[in-house]
């Protein structure tokens, strides 16, 4: 925030009006009677007859620095006090010569001309000069706001922008309020308060829920919950105790065509030329259009800011909700499949021990019970495997390490999962000692658990496996290998995404259609991450598929003698 | 042999789980009481003071925890959690607040055999106090004299092997979480000392096991602790 550019504000407004009028008044009346005292006392009159052209340059010295009224009222002064002082008649307003007359009559209109003309340029170049300013401000505003890429942050600097900007017009802070899911409007962005800690009184919240509705400013004091009726605002007038210096709260409508899309909350300094109350109401102060027509061109722009930075959250939001939705459905896919499968073995081996008619001898009904058995088990590790998952995505997979001996989580699973590597070889190629490190047992578990069953999975059934690990630097590096098919090489990575299951291709593989969810690397990724470690594959020289695991070893370094 | 004719109460609100376990204790001569919610549990508990709680944590009505808690407060009825692997806080909690004994869900009928058989002799062992010996397979050991041997061969422990070892024996097929194990071997607050609990049952393991890769004394529970097996229930 504090490297945040600041926008050019608006110029303040020039002082108060009476002031202003009295310095005007005052020059033009020191202007005109400076000159009619120079000219008395050189008595240059009648010796230089139309020495009243001297006055017309006071009069365009105060046309083209102070504008029409100093200008007028100095060429009404010069005009009196020449024929006051210096045309005779002298002291009186009478003048006898014909010619004195029209020569003083064309003075004052040639002053009163000129003097026109010369503050319609100066108002032109003023003109030209804010409006440049203008366009200025509202290019630094798109571009401050394009530079954010948030929506949150466009808000935040558009808040700030608005305070930079009419700072010199009394507003103090701003806030930006838009509607939530609920159609309750929420505090967006503020200039300088963490938009946490904007609070609404209800009252606040009401009116801009009516300012929301209607499209209509609103006004509050802000110190008490005073609550100006909104009767008082439909008009132009700015509320009651002009001039007082009062703190008050300006709820303006956010329009996009007839759409209120948001409402802005400005925190004000009342003064009795501040800000502008209600767009479109041409008759109110002619003057000051012109400052007017910039607030709301402002405004507009901010609108549309607003509702891109809207667009552009809604955007990111259907983004968001279409991954989740594509995951869910491959989750849904994938997950019914995979219940089935185990499902469907169950119910068949249960069902044939039901049948009547058939009487199966004991070794075969030993084998459905095995069946039944293990595929429980495996559905049970799908069901581990999901949870997994599910924590993973959450964050909320915290490893307890504490330090064990990698031998024995790797002799633990082994043999728990005896039944499914029957009638395999499985190499262990372990190193002497314990091999500590510093592991969540359970989540270690559920990895080799997931990298055996995979190798089990994937490979023709008498084909072996090898489970190796060794210490290298501050790392044991374990591996899973096995002797089947392998993968593809380019999908040596993509095994650890979500779902992701190597397409069936010709060959060996097709007669095993894939069984997985494609969810047992990624949970394998998901808790090695959680402990530091890196997971990776490699196919090796025999063809197979090699996943390696590489976890810090710790404590386990220090501990190990 | 199981002690026959002993009672068994099965707290769990899964018709079917309570179903399956009733037929299987029954056919092993069990008689078997049910409860579906806490409150059910405990007033079976004092109407007809079963032999060994099977409870389930997930209860209707109050948690098995409370159920645990409030059983302990007053009386050594073995109770054998059954929980879903998962909820791994749940179950160590219930074994720190005096649960016996616990089983992963989804279970095999075996392991719950197995461990109502250990559960019910800790109950009648209780009263006969420790023997000066003792002999498991290979192994044996004379607390009088701290001696252990493998085989006939004298294996040399350090001293908290020696009492890791030792309270190991002292609840045999009982499981220990690792806080009860720091405990007894430790001392009160000793939590920070688990790191190394690992480490000494791996060297116990060295020594002792006959085998080490695959022991068969020492158990590794995941996530929970370990437990002495009994060899004799086999």
């Amino acid at each position: 925030m504090s490297t945040m550019e600041h926008i050019l504000p608006v110029e303040a407004q020039n002082g108060l009006f009476w002031h202003r009028y009295l310095l005007d008044s005052l020059l033009a009346f020191v202007g005109a009677m400076l000159v009619t005292a120079i000219i008395y006392f050189f008595r240059l009159y009648p010796r230089i007859p139309n020495i009243s052209i001297v006055y017309l340059l006071v009069v365009l010295a105060l046309a083209s620095t102070r504008g029409r009224y100093a200008s007028i009222l100095a060429s009404l002064v010069a005009f009196l006090s020449f024929d006051f002082f210096l045309v005779p008649p002298l002291y009186v307003f009478t003048i006898n010569r014909a010619e004195e007359w029209i020569a003083l009559f064309v003075f004052l209109v040639t002053a009163i001309l000129t003097s026109q003309l010369a503050v319609e340029l100066r108002e032109r170049a003023e003109q030209a000069r804010r409006r440049e300013h203008e366009t200025h401000t509202l290019y630094d505003l798109l571009r401050l706001t394009n530079r954010e890429g948030e929506p949150e942050r466009q808000l935040h600097t558009v808040a700030q922008a608005i305070v930079d900007v009419f700072s010199s017009w009394g507003v103090q802070d701003c806030a930006i309020l838009l509607p939530d899911k609920t159609g309750n409007l929420r505090v967006q962005a503020s200039a300088y308060q963490p938009v946490e800690q904007v609070v609404l009184s209800s009252d606040e919240q009401t009116t801009a829920a009516w300012v929301m509705a209607h499209g209509r400013t609103m006004g509050l004091y802000d110190e008490a919950s005073l609550h100006v009726s909104s009767a008082a605002y439909s008009g132009p007038q700015v509320p009651a105790q002009r001039g007082a210096m009062r703190r008050s709260l300006r709820l303006i409508p956010l329009k996009l065509g007839s759409k209120v899309v948001g409402v802005l909350r400005l925190r004000v300094l009342d003064q009795p030329r501040s800000l502008p109350y209600e767009e479109g109401q041409p008759e109110e102060h002619e003057h000051a259009d012109a400052r007017t027509a910039f607030f709301w061109t402002f405004l507009d722009e901010v609108t549309t800011l607003v509702e891109r930075a809207r667009l552009q959250k809604e955007n990111l939001r259907i983004a968001v909700l279409q991954r989740i939705d594509a995951m869910r459905m491959a989750l849904l896919s994938s997950v019914s499949h995979d219940l089935r499968t185990p499902l469907t073995s169950i119910k068949a081996a249960a069902s044939s021990l039901l049948q009547s008619d058939v009487q199966w001898d004991e070794e075969t009904r030993r084998a459905f019970a095995q069946t039944i058995v293990q595929e429980a088990d495996r559905l049970n590790r799908l069901v581990s495997n999901l949870l997994g998952m599910s924590r993973i995505e959450e964050g909320a997979l915290k490893p307890e390490k504490e330090l064990y001996s990698l031998k024995t989580l790797i002799y633990d699973v082994l043999a728990r999962m005896e039944s499914l590597l029957k009638g395999r070889t499985v190499r262990t190629y372990l190193p002497d000692g314990l091999l500590l490190v510093e592991l969540d047992y359970v989540q270690m578990d559920q990895v080799l658990t997931n990298l055996i069953e995979n190798a089990v999975r994937y490979t023709p059934p008498e084909s072996p496996i090898e489970v190796s690990a060794r210490r290298k630097g501050g790392e044991v590096i374990l591996s899973v290998a096995d002797c089947g098919p392998g993968v593809p090489a380019a999908d040596l990575e993509r095994i650890f995404d979500k779902f992701y299951r190597v397409q069936t291709q010709n060959g060996q593989r097709q007669a095993r259609t894939p069984t997985g969810t494609g969810l047992g690397l990624a949970v394998c990724k998901g808790i090695v991450e959680a402990h530091g470690g890196r997971i990776w594959a490699e196919l090796h020289d025999g063809g197979g598929l090699a996943i390696f695991v590489a976890l810090p070893i710790g404590e386990g370094e220090r501990m190990e003698q | 042999m199981s002690k026959q004719g002993a009672s068994i109460l099965v707290v769990d609100d899964e018709k079917e789980i309570v179903r399956a376990l009733q037929r299987r204790l029954a056919a092993s001569g069990y008689r078997v009481l049910t409860a579906a919610s806490g409150q059910e549990a405990l007033e079976e508990v004092h109407r007809h003071h079963p032999d060994v709680l099977l409870l389930d944590l997930v209860l209707p009505d109050m948690s098995g925890l409370e159920v645990c808690r409030r059983i302990r407060a007053e009386s050594n009825l073995p109770i054998i959690v059954l929980s879903v692997k998962d909820a791994e806080y749940d179950k160590i909690e219930a074994l720190d607040l005096g649960a016996d004994d616990y089983v992963p869900k989804p279970f095999g009928m075996d392991e719950v055999l197995a461990r109502i058989r250990v559960a019910l002799r800790h109950a009648a062992q209780v009263a006969s106090g420790t023997a000066p010996h003792f002999h498991a397979g290979p192994l044996s050991i004379d607390f009088a004299l701290r001696r252990v041997t493998v085989d006939g061969r004298e294996v040399s422990l350090t001293p908290t092997e020696y009492d890791l070892l030792k309270v190991f024996v002292a609840h045999r097929g009982k499981l220990l979480t690792r806080q009860m194990l720091l405990n007894e071997v430790w001392g009160e607050s000793s939590h920070a000392r688990t790191h190394s609990l690992h480490v000494y049952v791996a060297q116990l393991r060295q020594k002792i096991e006959p085998d080490p890769e695959y022991p068969r004394f020492i158990l590794t529970i995941p996530g929970v602790g370990y437990r002495f097996s009994d060899e004799s229930e086999s």
